[in-house]
């Protein structure tokens, strides 16, 4: 397949559905076109904004396919789950996933969360793996799986939750707590219920 | 209690295991060390054998570091089956623990409250180093912990030796722990009743009962006639301590002088008392000593001495200084009755170099009397050690009475000595050189130590001792005589047995001089204690040839 680079030094209004339903793009430099595939790519980054959703996606690298994909390296993007950076993101319209790596995200609930990888879904969840951090509350774990609609989150395998002068620690691989947050509190239950376990433990498995 | 009673049953079942715990002990030979000798081949073999039938205690459980949540608070590590946790209150369910100093505590929830630190728990199990008990219910805060409905034993299995109370307390950081209204109970009978009885969780129970060494009170051996009695027999005071020991006891029973023993004898700090009076055919005698610093009392009809009076010491550094006064009596030596006073002066100089120490502690006696007459005595002793590779010791005794002394009580001894001790791995060797006397005591030890006890062998020998005067006036005589024995590792199963023999051999004499057999039996709560010695050859003028049938009683 032939691919055709053109330059281009306009400002794009693009449609996209679902998280960015309609995306306006502001390259930091060029913004380069292959005619060929239609994919974008703004080799110096810039910014992509959604007004409706207020989405802001902003990266040193960015690459996007008008309703298909945004991918960017060296990013930041606010959206209403909370604030996110990685180090590489991947964006797919078609299921409406967020794929990251090198991820921190700080919201309302939790503040420098970090881990190695990240899965944003369309439903509201973030599924984080791998050396998972937060600063506050002080979490250690290996997976943690956020339900930013119902403000609880679910830590599986083996934890460290500290809070205040205790320390909460799950030894095993097979641990689970389940973290609600509400008035002011953050409440840790390593019972979680049937219905909650059910719904949110098949989230880990996509990422 | 149930959980306990189950395991045990389950571990019986599978766990049925034959143990060797062989044991053959020298049950130390009444004589002194270093005053036998020898050179014959070997008499004996000795090693004797017996196994035991052993069930391993019940499966620990599992460490509370290692239980599925934990929770780290200032009152030491919680855990348990599962935690809900609402960032003031922390529950645990589904068997829960908490793990701190001195404490194991075990219950099937666990409440931590952040805000106030206290930690409660009902029907809970706590192991201490010496101790297991249980509570309907218990608190921790400031790291004491306050139960209820208490059962509390020392056993390892079961609880027939155990005390109940009403309410415990047990701070943790100290060990200390208070029983009140709480009653001592063995094999389901009651032994005695406390108000409030203070226990130290790292410590045995006989030691805090006041019975630090739990020596059986039934004596029963012979030597010129029948002895049998009680010996000591603990008898529980106002305080819940049995301090205070009765001893009733006849003595060479059907022997030329048969002999009733009574006597009392009481210990608090700083403060002692023993009495005894003995009725006989030659007439009543008495012994006493009553001790509370600085006044003491002392009586020996038998020997003749009497005395009241005072001493105290004072220190400062290495210096004391002991003034002393009395009125005393000794008719062993002559003396009627008369005041003495004066005081003993003492300096202790200490120097350590690396593996090397050495020590110097001279001292002055002076005293008058209510005579134109008074005391002086002076000497010391001189010290060094090397503890490294080995151990090496030489000391020099001396003293010199410059005037004698009226009375025993201020006395010191006219001596000039020189002993030295040798100790690599399981050789030992020590000798004396007494040159007023001009005699030579040593000894030398050999071990063999095996996984199940050591093999050990003794060589006692006195040179140039015959006819020497000994201060209690008895002549000396030579000495060479060999011990061989063996002692088993102590005790460490339940319903496990050891066997304690040891047999010594005179060379001078050509016969046994000693032999002596002691069987250990452990159970859950006790180590029994049952044995026979015979001195055949007595090789020392203190000891006399008798047999003794000891029992013993250790609580675990």
């Amino acid at each position: 397949m032939k691919r055709w680079w053109i330059l281009l030094t306009f400002l794009s209004l693009i449609a996209l559905a679902s998280r960015f339903a309609g995306f306006e793009v502001r390259p930091r430099g060029n913004s380069e076109l292959d005619v060929g595939t239609g994919i974008y790519t703004l080799p110096t980054g810039g910014t992509i904004s959604d007004n409706k959703s207020g989405l802001v996606l902003e990266a040193r690298y960015i690459q996007y396919k008008d309703g298909e994909f945004i991918r960017a390296q060296g990013a930041t993007l606010r959206a209403k789950e909370g604030d996110f950076s990685a180090s590489s993101l991947e964006y797919l319209q078609k299921p409406d996933t967020l794929r990251m790596n090198g991820v921190r995200f700080s919201s309302k609930e939790f503040k420098a969360l970090t881990a190695q990888q990240g899965l944003l879904l369309g439903d509201n969840v973030l599924v984080l793996k791998g050396e998972v951090r937060s600063s506050e509350p002080v979490l250690e774990a290996s997976t943690l799986i956020v339900d930013t609609t119902k403000d609880l989150a679910l830590v599986l395998g083996a934890f460290t939750f500290r809070d205040g002068a205790t320390t909460l620690r799950g030894n095993r691989p097979d641990s689970t707590l389940l973290l609600t947050v509400g008035g002011g509190k953050v409440r840790a239950n390593t019972r979680v219920p049937a219905d909650v376990y059910n719904r949110l433990r098949p989230y880990a498995d996509k990422l | 209690m149930e959980y306990t009673k189950n395991k045990l049953q389950d571990s019986r079942i599978l766990s049925l295991t034959l143990a060797f715990c062989i044991g053959l002990k020298a049950s130390s030979p009444s004589t002194p060390q270093g005053r036998k000798a020898g050179l014959l081949p070997l008499l004996c073999a000795l090693a004797l054998g017996w196994s035991g039938l052993a069930w391993a205690s019940p499966a620990s459980p599992t460490p509370c570091a290692e239980q599925p949540y934990t929770l780290e608070t200032p009152e030491g590590l919680a855990g348990g089956g599962n935690l809900e946790f609402d960032g003031d209150l922390a529950i645990f369910s589904d068997g829960a623990c908490l793990q701190t100093q001195g404490l194991s505590l075990r219950a099937p929830e666990l409440r931590y409250d952040q805000a106030s630190g206290e930690l409660t728990a009902p029907q809970i199990e706590v192991e201490t180093p010496r101790y297991r008990f249980w509570a309907e219910a218990g608190q921790v805060k400031g790291r004491v912990l306050q139960a209820r409905g208490i059962r509390i034993t020392t056993c390892r299995c079961g609880d027939d030796l155990r005390l109940i109370s009403e309410h415990l307390s047990f701070d943790t950081q100290s060990g200390e722990v208070i029983l009140q209204e709480s009653r001592l109970e063995a094999y389901q009978l009651g032994l005695a009743q406390f108000e409030a009885l203070r226990l130290n969780a790292n410590r045995p129970l006989g030691e805090s009962l006041g019975l630090d060494t739990l020596a059986f009170p039934l004596r029963f051996d012979f030597d010129q006639g029948l002895n049998l009695g009680l010996v000591d027999f603990p008898l529980l005071d106002a305080e819940g301590r049995f301090s205070t020991r009765l001893t009733l006891l006849g003595l060479q029973l059907w022997g030329p002088e048969p002999t009733l023993r009574l006597g009392v004898s009481g210990q608090a700090p700083g403060r002692r008392a023993r009495i005894e009076f003995d009725l006989k055919q030659s007439g009543p005698a008495s012994r006493g000593e009553v001790v509370a610093d600085p006044v003491f009392f002392l009586h020996d009809s038998t020997l003749g001495r009497h005395a009241f009076g005072l001493r105290h010491s004072f220190t400062l550094g290495g210096l004391s200084l002991r003034p002393y006064a009395w009125v005393a009596q000794d008719l062993s030596n002559g003396v009627s009755a008369g005041l003495a006073a004066g005081a003993e002066l003492r300096y202790n100089l200490e120097v350590q170099e690396g593996p090397f120490r050495f020590r110097l502690e001279p001292f002055g006696v002076l005293g008058f009397y209510n005579q134109p007459q008074q005391y002086l005595a002076y000497g010391g002793y001189a010290e060094g050690r090397y503890e490294g590779a080995f151990a090496l010791r030489l000391g020099y005794t001396w003293a010199i009475e410059s005037t004698p002394g009226h009375f025993w009580l201020e006395r010191r001894e006219a001596t000039q000595a020189l002993s030295g001790s040798f100790s690599y791995q399981n050789i030992q060797l020590e000798a004396t050189h007494n040159f007023l006397l001009d005699q030579t005591q040593a000894s030398l030890r050999l071990g063999y130590p095996q996984s199940y006890g050591e093999i050990w062998a003794q060589l006692n020998t006195c040179w140039n001792c015959v006819g020497k005067t000994l201060s209690n006036g008895r002549d000396d005589w030579e000495r060479r005589e060999l011990v061989l024995g063996f002692t088993p590792v102590p005790l460490s199963c339940t319903y496990d047995l050891s066997l304690t023999p040891f047999l010594g051999y005179d060379f001078l004499r050509q016969g046994v001089s000693r032999w002596g057999l002691e069987l250990r039996y452990a159970d859950c709560c006790f180590i029994w204690r049952l044995g026979y010695q015979e001195v055949r050859i007595a090789q020392h003028p203190d000891e006399i040839p008798n047999g003794k049938l000891t029992f013993g009683l250790e609580i675990r």
